[in-house]
């Protein structure tokens, strides 16, 4: 069969549906339901009217506690993304040397990935705990006390954030090692050659080559950011306060409080922004791909 | 320029894989020399080891009297060519020659001038610009071997540079190494498994096989007097034909029965034989392609030939044939000058040929060592 043949469009029928009945109906339904007044205390749902019918919008970019939530996940995703490429790179570039029990030194570092974010929560709740946790008494030994890790509003975000780069660090390591492994050894070789140290092999041979991995790692770890919901439930559930409050967390809230209409208006953000992001991030990574 | 010297290197994998032993050899100051062998022969292994990419597990190396063995690849004032070039696919031309001197703090001004002067040598002033995946394998091989030579290093290293390249591309950038060579004459150490590289560059060629040293000597030592039968058969193309045969006392002196025939040897041969005291034995005689000819006469004959197929090269032809129990090549120009035409030879034609007595080799049948 000819490579240029065109498969017959029916192939496609079975694959859209499904789409549209499962993504593209809901997510035009929801942005819909954005424009109306719909909530768990009425039985009715009537459109906001064209005067109006940008209010929830309106709250949602002038209320602070919404602004807090959109910023929380701008910055959850900005911290955690440079955090886990560095970190994951340095482990990466470390367990490619010749180190002894490599593959056990891989496997405690990617471990953490396999549990659920709600078990690591519960554990790092524990952990974090001010007057009993682990890192408290440990500190205590040293004379030193500990902060309220998960209830002080100023450091409970960066408790989070620091838990969830604990987590997510082996995933993008593991990323990064596959990276690492594909380059020639020649290039290393000919360096050697060259005159380069360490640093200047890293520097001129290992970053460069692994533009087109930073960039897959780095639209996974921005989408992870953006949609993050499981760790922050799990570790504070967004308190204290709105401290910790994220996007999806709102919007979780904002549903389970009956308010469906602000729910699917910050669902509906979310989603534009999303959309806005990926474009970039794609357009970025296919940019990438041609330079290789 | 720089003299090497390789004492006793030997090269084991793991616990007990040896790549390379024995490894004894002295290279000149401005000497090019030709490792060459089949692959798996340690000839790269041996190279990598004066680069100092790869650990000398026994022996010594010394490059201009200085004990190298431990000595950073960078530290010991060598450039090397690589098998697959190694360019750094991110990099221009330029800055791919002018890294090593970046990394050495050379001025700009002076970087870019001996990159220009390198650029202009090889002809690549024009693709300086450029990245390695927008020029072609030769031009490649050029940015390569540019990015050695800007270095001005005491040893030229090379790794198969040649072998990535298609024929016709292959024989135009040998003959400008041999140029390149006459211009920047220093030390060469150049790897190849294929042994017209290695005729027509070398000074000086080692032939290795299975991690030993099989013979060091001029491409014409080398091709003339091969110190086995493992070199015999390979250098020269097509490769030298070899038949069982005894060697035997003759009225006064040596003969070789082979191919059911007689054939007394030259005086020089006999005198050799004499003096290195050999006794008749069972022996491997050799005899190279160009040195069997077709005879017109059945009584000039040593033995007569059955055709198994002709190969037409253009100005010679290669004549497979059946000689008594085995086969051997006999190349022969395509039109023999008074001899007719050659070409006219025919498959399953049955010929007469002569030995050209004065190149037969002998080999002892046991230790496969040269006897002459």
């Amino acid at each position: 069969m000819s490579s240029k043949r065109i498969y017959p469009s029916y192939f496609l029928y079975g694959a859209l549906l499904l789409y549209a009945v499962l993504y593209l109906l809901p997510g035009i339904i929801g942005i819909g339901y954005s424009f109306t007044d719909w909530s768990a205390y009425s039985d009715q749902i009537n459109f906001l009217g064209f005067d109006h019918m940008f209010d929830n919008y309106a709250k949602a970019f002038s209320d602070s506690k919404y602004i807090g939530y959109l910023g929380n996940t701008l910055l959850f995703t900005f911290v955690t993304t440079i955090a886990k490429n560095a970190l994951g790179l340095a482990l990466a570039v470390l367990l490619t040397k010749k180190v002894r029990l490599l593959n056990f030194h891989r496997a405690v570092m990617y471990i953490p990935a396999v549990l659920s974010a709600l078990i690591v929560g519960m554990i790092f709740k524990s952990i974090l705990n001010p007057a009993e946790g682990l890192l408290n008494s440990f500190l205590g030994v040293f004379g030193i006390k500990g902060p309220q890790w998960l209830t002080d509003p100023n450091i409970a975000f960066w408790s989070v954030m620091a838990v969830d780069v604990w987590k997510g660090m082996g995933y993008i390591m593991t990323i990064f090692i596959a990276g690492i492994m594909s380059i020639s050894p020649t290039y290393y070789e000919a360096a050697d050659i060259d005159g380069a140290g360490a640093w200047q092999k890293f520097k001129s041979i290992t970053l460069p080559m692994l533009m087109p991995t930073i960039t897959v790692t780095t639209v996974l770890n921005v989408i992870y950011g953006l949609k993050v919901f499981d760790m922050v439930y799990a570790l504070t559930n967004g308190g204290p306060g709105y401290a910790t409050e994220v996007l999806y967390t709102g919007i979780y809230k904002e549903f389970s409080y009956g308010k469906y209409a602000m729910g699917t208006t910050l669902s509906s953000i979310m989603f534009v922004f999303m959309v806005i992001v990926g474009y970039f991030l794609i357009k970025a990574m296919n940019r990438n791909e041609v330079e290789e | 320029m720089a003299s090497l010297t390789l004492k006793n290197v030997k090269k084991v994998y793991g616990k007990n894989v040896v790549a390379v032993q024995d490894f004894n050899l002295e290279i000149n100051d401005k000497e090019f020399v030709v490792f060459v062998g089949p692959s798996g022969c340690g000839k790269s292994t041996t190279l990598r080891m004066i680069a100092g990419l790869e650990e000398i597990s026994d022996g010594e190396l010394f490059i201009n009297g200085r004990k190298m063995n431990d000595v950073m690849p960078k530290d010991r004032d060598i450039a090397m060519v690589f098998q697959n070039y190694a360019l750094y696919p991110h990099m221009t031309v330029f800055e791919n020659m002018a890294f090593a001197l970046k990394l050495q703090k050379v001025p700009k001004a002076e970087i870019k001038q001996r990159v220009s002067r390198a650029a202009e040598i090889l002809k690549i002033t024009d693709l300086l610009q450029r990245k390695p995946k927008a020029l072609s394998g030769g031009q490649r091989q050029r940015v390569a071997i540019g990015r050695a030579i800007v270095r001005n290093p005491q040893v030229f290293l090379m790794d198969e540079p040649l072998s990535n390249l298609d024929a016709k591309l292959r024989n135009q950038m040998r003959t400008e190494l041999m140029l390149l060579r006459k211009r920047i004459d220093t030390t060469f150490v150049y790897v190849t498994h294929d042994q017209i590289e290695a005729m027509t560059l070398g000074d000086r060629i080692v032939v290795m096989k299975d991690g030993m040293i099989q013979q060091i000597g001029t491409p014409k030592e080398v091709f003339m007097h091969p110190a086995n039968l493992f070199v015999a058969g390979f250098i020269g193309t097509p490769q030298m034909n070899f038949f069982d045969a005894s060697l035997m006392r003759h009225k006064d002196g040596f003969a070789v029965e082979m191919c059911g025939n007689t054939i007394t040897l030259p005086e020089d041969k006999q005198k050799l034989l004499k003096e290195n005291s050999v006794k008749e034995r069972r022996v491997v005689a050799g005899i190279r392609p160009e040195d069997i000819l077709i005879a017109d006469d059945q009584k000039k004959a040593d033995c007569r030939a059955h055709v198994l197929l002709t190969e037409m090269m253009g100005n010679e032809i290669y004549i497979h044939t059946g000689i008594g129990s085995g086969t051997a090549v006999i190349k022969t120009a395509a039109s023999a000058q008074g001899g007719g035409n050659m070409d006219n030879i025919q498959k399953n034609e049955e010929i007469n040929v002569c030995f050209c007595t004065e190149r037969i080799h002998l080999f002892d049948k046991e230790t496969e060592l040269a006897l002459l």
